[in-house]
């Protein structure tokens, strides 16, 4: 079967995921395993002035109990992963006597069974002497920092807001968000000779590689982080958690294998999460609806042990033609365990204060929502002037329309009933995401058997890599779908980049891209002998040759030595230095744009969505989400389209159901657990209807592949709000929605 | 000293297993670290996301809320012992692959013991009703629509 680019292939690995023989991190089998249980802390902020293991240590099976007095060693030099590092956190627990947050590691408890293990966990005694702690944006002592570095100025905009005769002055509050990817927390660590291998859900097994090279004062080469699949990441696995770390480290002293899987209320507060966002947004129009000012301030949650922020304004700037943009940013430190990327993490909170903004000003305006933005597209990017290297948000609006029939809309509040009595909403919202690259190395080898083998580095998180990737060089190579293979999620292949801003496809498929035209090159030069390769192409499986005639590549193949031909290439982003890509080659965060020294690269979208809301009850059912994207060149259009609906559905739970409660007087997340956090359940999503418009973008990258991962999310939560406003008249600048938003 | 345990006997995918467990070990971790058997996956040990469901005597069951002292005397399946013979997949797999209806697949096998069951007790009237019954198993990806499309395929097959 045709296996090439633009092909709807099966995915790859479905056979292995439905019969359950994909081995995901907690899965690898390893002989005479000890099983982990972690202690957390109790308390939010203070010191431990006692700890007493005696009781767990007595319990049967018990091999080991650490704690930050029997750790006692000196780590190698490792930081956070926005200082430079891979760790999730500059805090390493065990490592004092400090506790910075609530449920933070206080010990590891190794015993021969996970039953023992845990009955011993629960039974390391803590005392501490704690101390005031904040772990809301919302608390009096907390204080706005203001990052000056990320301010934008076009303009004065704040002139021009004064001088409008239409405006919208609104503030937008989205919660703290846990991933919670069904595959629990975990690592299983073995050593052997002095080398370590990690089995870790693991984003980046490059980087994990790297910064446990350094943390354990060994060579990258004795280090070995495999992760060939893993069970939902959405930003979460992509640095090192602390307890990757502990749990190497018991292995070690303990000389046999060591497995932890952090249980569920635990993964709340043992990794990251999405930060608290308030945006204040101003936006000012003429009578006819031509944007004259924009302004969004965002105060963002971040961490006392960690400065981390996710700006969204650089982003919303990008969005409409205003002469006049003034952005800000800042961040408010919390006692919180250090916050990180979650599934577009500037993005989504900003966008749903952003592009609700736009729909109030629409009103405001008595404008269709569609045509206001329609009539403030910019032609360039209106920060910098820099031309687009693809922009297709009309089309998508267009497309979206004539897709969802936004025509029958009629505009009045409450105008629009379902048969039974529901009001009916209708709203909409625009989506960006950066298409930002990242460098990446790939091996292809191709064998006179007839096999492609693609290996990298990188990694499917359920997003269609090992297909996807795989197409790439069947494109080039022309080999038929069943006989590729892809190798991924694995540090001792070549290297490959984080799984993360959606990257993978434009990174690593370029990569793979180029390797396969080495092989090509090399195919065509074994073909034409002494002669001329130029004169010499690929096709069906033949070499066909100047006079017509045709040899088929196992032929070609042959008659190379060793009977096949592999090449390995280092791809990097046009605008990136050399040095920066042997850095991020070796496991460090090099990126590059998503705006460059002559272009601008973003994929852009529009989402649409029915909601019905009970006029009595005020319960909100979203009944229809519609999306259409422009990504580039779309690789694989059955798994791109799982993707971009996987992120809507993401976006729909945002909008109503999402919110790690924060237990204001004791410092601490309170619902962790699935019966606490909701996300959206099979019975919450309706109709669901994604497509993807033509795109040709010969700038972003080789294979003109723009982001996919992501943005599907981004517009969801204003466009289910904007929707909800239309039915009720009510406008929540909150998420999640709820029936008491509504009620009054 | 060691862990005091108890002999616990199991029949999965019509094979009798014996085992010497800790008696407090829940079917999915005898499923798992004892079996190796880990197709059957752990997303909360508390009942809330369905990863973890099996057959037990034919009706879909949570591994983890299950002791494994109590599931002796019972048939259990799971997702290993769901293709045919010669390897062919049960048609449930196959419409799950068909339909897309996975990404990161952690939440699959319990999807696919959930879809099977919700065929055969008949709750395929609808889509809403796929969806009703469909809700115990989390899938943080969102395949959502696919699992409804091949859920309503093999059930219009059936």
């Amino acid at each position: 079967m045709d296996g090439s680019i633009g092909v709807p292939v099966v995915r790859r690995d479905g056979a292995a995921k439905t019969s359950g023989t994909a081995l995901y991190a907690a899965d690898f089998p390893h002989a005479d395993t000890a099983y982990a249980a972690l202690t957390t802390s109790t308390v939010t902020r203070g010191r431990i002035i006692r700890i007493d293991t005696t009781e767990a240590e007595a319990v049967p099976g018990v091999q080991m109990v650490l704690t930050h007095h029997s750790l006692n060693e000196t780590l190698g030099e490792e930081t956070f992963v926005m200082k430079g590092g891979h760790m999730q956190s500059s805090f390493m627990p065990l490592t004092s006597d400090e506790v910075h947050y609530a449920g933070q590691i206080v010990a590891l408890v190794v015993a021969d069974t996970q039953e023992a293990a845990e009955e011993a966990s629960r039974k390391v005694s803590v005392d501490y002497a704690a101390q005031h702690a904040s772990a809301s944006i919302e608390d009096a002592d907390r204080v706005e920092e203001p990052m000056d570095d990320k301010s934008i100025d076009v303009g004065d905009a704040e002139a021009a807001f004064d001088r409008a005769p239409v405006k919208v002055d609104a503030t937008y509050l989205t919660p703290a968000q846990h991933h919670n990817p069904i595959e629990l927390y975990g690592a299983t660590a073995v050593w052997q000779d002095g080398k370590l291998l990690v089995n870790a859900p693991s984003q980046w097994v490059v980087g994990n590689q790297a910064g446990l090279a350094a943390i354990f004062g060994l060579p990258m080469d004795d280090i070995r982080v495999e992760s060939p699949y893993l069970g939902g990441g959405f930003g979460a696995k992509a640095t090192i958690l602390p307890h990757t770390v502990l749990v190497a480290m018991a292995a070690r002293r303990l000389g046999r294998p060591v497995k932890l899987v952090v249980p569920r209320e635990t993964g709340f507060t043992v990794s990251s999460f999405r930060p608290a966002t308030r945006s204040r947004v101003r936006l000012a129009a003429e009578q006819d609806g031509t944007i004259v000012a924009v302004m969004h301030d965002e105060a963002a949650q971040s961490a006392v042990i960690d400065h981390v922020a996710f700006p969204a304004t650089g982003v919303t700037a990008r969005m409409y033609a205003s002469p006049n943009i003034r952005m800000r940013e800042s961040t408010i430190a919390t006692d919180v365990n250090t916050p990180g990327f979650q599934r577009a993490p500037a993005e989504a909170p900003g966008f749903f204060g952003f592009e609700s903004a736009v729909d109030e000003l629409a009103v405001a305006l008595g404008m269709d929502p569609i045509e206001l933005r329609i009539k403030n597209e910019p032609v360039c990017d209106p920060v910098k002037g820099l031309p687009w290297s693809s922009r297709s948000l009309v089309p998508c609006f267009r497309r979206g329309a004539e897709l969802f029939g936004w025509n029958r809309r009629t505009p009045e509040v409450g105008s629009m009933t379902t048969p039974d009595g529901m009001l009916l909403g209708w709203g909409c919202a625009s989506a960006t995401y950066p298409s930002a690259m990242c460098p990446s190395s790939a091996r292809v080898k191709l064998s006179a058997d007839g096999t492609c083998v693609v290996s990298c580095a990188a990694h499917d998180l359920g997003t269609g890599a090992y297909t996807v990737l795989g197409q790439v060089a069947a494109d080039v190579l022309g080999v038929p779908d069943e006989l590729v293979r892809v190798h991924l999620g694995d540090s001792t292949l070549p290297s490959g980049p984080v799984a993360g801003g959606s990257v993978t496809t434009g990174s690593a498929g370029s990569a793979v891209h180029m390797a396969a035209l080495a092989v090509r090159e090399r195919l065509l030069k074994a073909a034409a002998g002494g002669g001329d390769p130029a004169s010499f192409t690929l096709a069906g499986g033949h070499v066909i040759g100047p006079d017509s005639h045709g040899r088929p590549v196992a032929e070609v193949l042959a008659s190379v030595t060793g009977g096949m031909i592999e090449e390995t290439a280092d791809w990097k982003p046009g605008s990136m230095s050399g040095d920066q890509m042997r850095m991020g080659l070796a496991g460090g965060m090099a990126f590059a744009g998503p705006t460059t020294e002559t272009h601008a690269s973003y994929s852009f979208g529009a989402q649409f969505a029915e909601v019905r809301v009970d006029p009595l009850l005020r319960t909100v059912r979203v009944s229809r989400m519609v999306g259409v994207f422009a990504c580039g060149r779309i690789i694989n259009p059955r798994t791109a389209r799982s993707n971009l609906m996987g992120g809507m559905i993401w976006g729909a739970s945002f909008a109503l159901l999402e919110e790690t409660k924060v237990d204001r007087p004791r410092a601490r997340f309170a619902n962790t657990d699935l019966a606490g956090y909701h996300f959206s359940t099979n019975a919450d999503i309706g109709e669901v209807v994604v497509e993807t418009v033509d795109e040709v973008d010969t700038v972003v990258n080789a294979i003109g592949a723009k982001a996919v991962g992501e943005i599907g999310i981004v517009g969801m939560p204003a466009a289910i709000a904007n929707a909800i406003y239309h039915a009720t008249g009510v406008r929540v600048r909150k998420t999640p929605i709820l029936v008491e938003d509504l009620l009054g | 000293m060691s862990v005091q345990t108890i002999p616990v006997t199991l029949e999965v995918n019509g094979h009798n297993h014996s085992l010497h467990l800790d008696p407090r070990t829940t079917l999915l971790d005898a499923l798992r670290e004892h079996l190796g058997m880990t197709g059957t996956k752990v997303g909360c040990n508390h009942g809330t996301c369905g990863a973890c469901t099996v057959h037990i005597d034919g009706h879909a069951r949570l591994a983890c809320l299950t002791l494994a002292a109590a599931a002796t005397g019972h048939s259990i399946l799971t997702i290993e012992g769901l293709a045919a013979a010669d390897g062919t997949p049960h048609p449930m797999q196959a419409a799950f692959v068909a339909y897309d209806a996975l990404q990161c697949g952690y939440c699959t096998p319990g999807q696919i013991m959930s879809a099977i069951a919700c065929v055969a007790e008949g709750h395929t009237r609808t889509d809403d009703e796929i969806r009703d019954y469909m809700s115990g198993n989390l899938c943080r990806c969102a395949a959502y629509p696919n699992i409804v499309a091949a859920v309503r395929h093999v059930a219009g097959a059936v």
